[in-house]
């Protein structure tokens, strides 16, 4: 999953065929940012876009998978209905990605992680050796592996019921703070749980990592590149050390210093006593040389007195000098070792066959034991997707994750402000005009006066995920009060005009000077609903309440302050208006959704135009609420 | 807005057409519109409502971000509806001559999310 999910990632990104709503959004930017606006290079990028999005001009191949499985959908479509449709793309031949299957052995991954947490991993058993001493830190560890199970397993697996009971310990805990309550007070119902569960799962992949740093294991890094560039390089380095080994052991090895007699030991053994405290290390390297010339003293020793034993044929007295001389070798030998090791020097030109032959043996055991599981396990962990990262939640954690999940809050919502205002800084040192930058200068203390609820609002523009999927024209967008931004009106209108105004047979720019002409009353309106009303819906819906708001605006200052005629039967949706409305939809073939955002500008409108709205509708002029706010 | 069965296959058939379109241009791959087809046929069976819906299809375009505009739609049918009823009662207040009201009422609509 690592590599594929990666490559997925990449690919949807580079893909130039991808219904792409950023390069849409892009454009916006471009314009929005830009009061000086380059037609040809919005242009170029809008009707790319437009026209990769709504136009749909680039068509695969007919006989591509793709288009085969369209066809099959559209036929399921026909015979049963849409679920049918939707049922026949899930059966597609190519069928869905194969689900990644590590190939680590879990259960040393996981014995490795736990022994991150409970105590040393013993690359020669294979076990966990729990220090016996550490009995609370055990008892927060089985809480820790709690988490960390819940990190492997997936937070989406847990049932809704328990995800509920999760979201409102959480939520209590959360309300204790004064900035918290205010998000979570005004944060909109239908998004309350996707807040929750941001801030569940972020905090329970924090913790997890934190534990891991407290208890001695290196942080899971989410960079799935590094962890597998680091296992394949220990895969490389156990390969070629065994290559080694195996060469030195086909190689006719020197004569064996030692008999067979009872107790004699191999040079060659792996059994060499280790370094331990009870090994003398050579202070320095003058002394490590001395002992390397002891050393060879030492082994003519032994084949001295082995061949008396041999020749001597089971003395007690010559067995018993061989045992020593072998053992003085032996200890020699350690010390050697230990030596090298201090000085750097085990490599060194000086080391015996059998020296590298047990060298390579007990670095290719640390590798296969020891530093591929635990690369594995981190390449398996790093491999899973962010959102599978995350999971059930056992009992005793609740309080710590909302401990966390309140940490992590305080902490975001700093940063968050933060962000937001480097974000507006930035944008404000992209204007060219001075007009922009005051534009953006007045976004800038409105924002810094923003209540928390703005701030959440405008967080969730700022939070990874959504810029990730989010391109950097929304940004700008922060939301509904931020755009004040746009107050000097003409990036907005030309951002509205551009969803539906034909980009090659016009120039922007004129055409908003035509519609805010307040000269012109009638060809403003009629325009205007020309241009809205050829939008596709898909288009329409993108628009946001300002700009249909500043738009209407516009129609309405532009017909001297009151709802021009025609007009009104779609602001006050009245049944006359709708269906006049379904009619005119109904004749251009437009759909019904067209016509709603009509609707939705009534909250974007300022007071005194709803009234003017209602009050035109033929409800009576003169009363002083009409006079005092249309005046205002 | 009443939600029932002819309003789930409106949504479904919706949401099929920018699977097929996606298909068609080359969008989507089949294994991203399987998923995605996978994620809708599991996650619509649980939608009883409106309001339900509109999470559903919430998700659905923060996943897929081809999809944010069914889910604009729809959130915004919510919205309408309460300024339908909203204007309707203003205008009914208004009628009357009770224009303080009609001021309230119109407050409470331009202030509400």
């Amino acid at each position: 999953m690592a590599l594929e999910a990666k490559e997925r990632e990449l690919t949807i990104k580079s893909s130039p065929n991808k219904l792409d709503s950023g390069t849409i959004f892009m454009a916006e930017q471009t314009v929005t940012h830009q009061p000086k606006i380059n037609p040809e290079q919005a242009t170029a990028a809008r009707s790319e876009a437009v026209g990769r999005l709504v136009l749909g001009e680039k068509k695969t191949d007919e006989n591509s998978p793709a288009s085969v499985l369209a066809k099959k959908a559209k036929e399921a479509r026909e015979r049963e209905g849409a679920e049918a449709g939707l049922r026949a793309i899930t059966e597609s031949d190519e069928g869905a990605p194969e689900p990644f299957k590590p190939s680590v052995d879990k259960a040393k991954a996981r014995r490795f992680v736990e022994g991150s947490f409970r105590g040393k991993y013993d690359s020669e058993s294979g076990e966990i050796k729990r220090d016996d001493k550490e009995d609370e830190a055990y008892k927060k560890v089985t809480k820790a592996k709690g988490e960390l199970e819940a990190v492997i397993e997936g937070y989406d697996k847990i049932p809704e019921q328990k995800k509920i009971l999760i979201r409102e310990r959480v939520r209590e805990s959360m309300i204790k703070d004064p900035r918290a309550k205010a998000v979570i007070d005004v944060c909109p119902t239908r998004h309350l749980d996707a807040l929750l569960d941001e801030y569940i799962k972020g905090s329970v992949a924090e913790m997890a990592a934190a534990h891991s740093r407290i208890y001695g294991g290196e942080p899971i890094t989410n960079n799935i590149e590094i962890n597998q560039a680091k296992l394949n390089g220990l895969i490389e380095q156990l390969k070629a050390k065994k290559d080694e080994l195996g060469k030195l052991q086909n190689t006719p090895n020197q004569p064996k210093s030692t008999s067979t007699q009872g107790g004699a030991s191999q040079v060659e053994s792996d059994d060499l006593p280790k370094t331990s405290d009870q090994v003398k290390i050579p202070e320095t390297q003058e002394e490590l040389d001395e002992l390397e010339e002891e050393f060879k003293l030492a082994k003519e020793d032994v084949t001295t007195w082995s061949n008396l034993v041999e020749k001597g044929r089971g003395s007690e007295s010559l067995q018993d000098k061989l045992n020593g001389a072998i053992a003085r070798r032996d200890g020699l030998l350690s010390r050697i070792h230990a030596g090298r090791r201090k000085f750097g020097g085990e490599q060194a030109s000086g080391e015996t066959k059998e020296q590298k032959i047990s060298r390579l043996q007990k670095e290719i055991l640390k590798l296969e034991y020891e530093d591929i599981p635990i690369a594995k396990a981190d390449a398996e962990l790093a491999g899973i997707d962010r959102e599978e990262f995350l999971g059930e939640i056992v009992e005793a954690s609740e309080g710590a994750l909302a401990d966390a999940v309140m940490a992590r809050f305080k902490r975001e919502a700093s940063e968050a402000d933060g962000r937001i205002m480097a974000e507006i800084e930035k944008i404000k040192n992209d204007q060219t005009s001075e007009e922009g930058k005051k534009a953006v200068g007045n976004v800038e203390n409105h924002f810094k006066s923003l209540a928390p609820k703005r701030t959440f609002k405008a967080r969730r523009f700022f939070s990874p995920k959504v810029t990730d999927e989010y391109p950097p024209g929304h940004k700008a967008i922060l939301n509904r009060d931020a755009q004040v931004m746009v107050e000097h009106g003409i990036d907005v209108l030309t951002a509205a005009l551009m969803e539906g105004v034909d980009w090659e047979k016009t120039n922007l720019e004129e055409k908003v000077k035509e519609l805010t002409d307040p000269s012109k009353k009638d060809p403003n309106i009629t325009r205007a609903q020309e241009i809205l009303s050829s939008l596709k819906p898909e288009e329409v819906a993108r628009l946001n309440d300002s700009v249909q708001g500043r738009l209407m605006d516009q129609i309405i200052i532009a017909n001297g302050g009151s709802v021009p005629k025609g007009m009104e039967s779609y602001l006050l949706n009245s049944p006359e208006g709708q269906q006049l409305v379904e009619k005119g939809a109904e004749k251009k073939g437009l759909v019904k959704e067209k016509i709603w955002p009509f609707l939705k500008k009534l909250k974007g409108v300022k007071l005194n135009h709803f009234l003017t709205f209602l009050l035109i509708a033929g409800i009576g002029i003169g009363s002083e609420a009409f006079k005092s706010n249309v005046m205002s | 807005m009443e939600y029932n069965k002819e309003r789930k296959e409106e949504i479904e058939n919706k949401i099929l057409d920018i699977l097929i379109e996606g298909l068609e241009t080359g969008a989507f791959t089949t294994q991203q519109a399987s998923e995605i087809a996978n994620f809708v046929l599991v996650k619509i069976e649980v939608v009883n409502d409106q309001a339900s819906l509109v999470n559903f299809l919430y998700d659905l375009s923060s996943k897929w971000s081809s999809f944010v505009n069914i889910y604009e739609i729809e959130d915004g049918k919510i919205e309408r509806d309460l300024e339908q009823n909203a204007v309707k009662e203003a205008l009914d207040l208004v009628k009357k001559g009770e224009i303080d009201q009609a001021l309230n009422l119109a407050k409470s609509v331009d202030n509400t999310e």
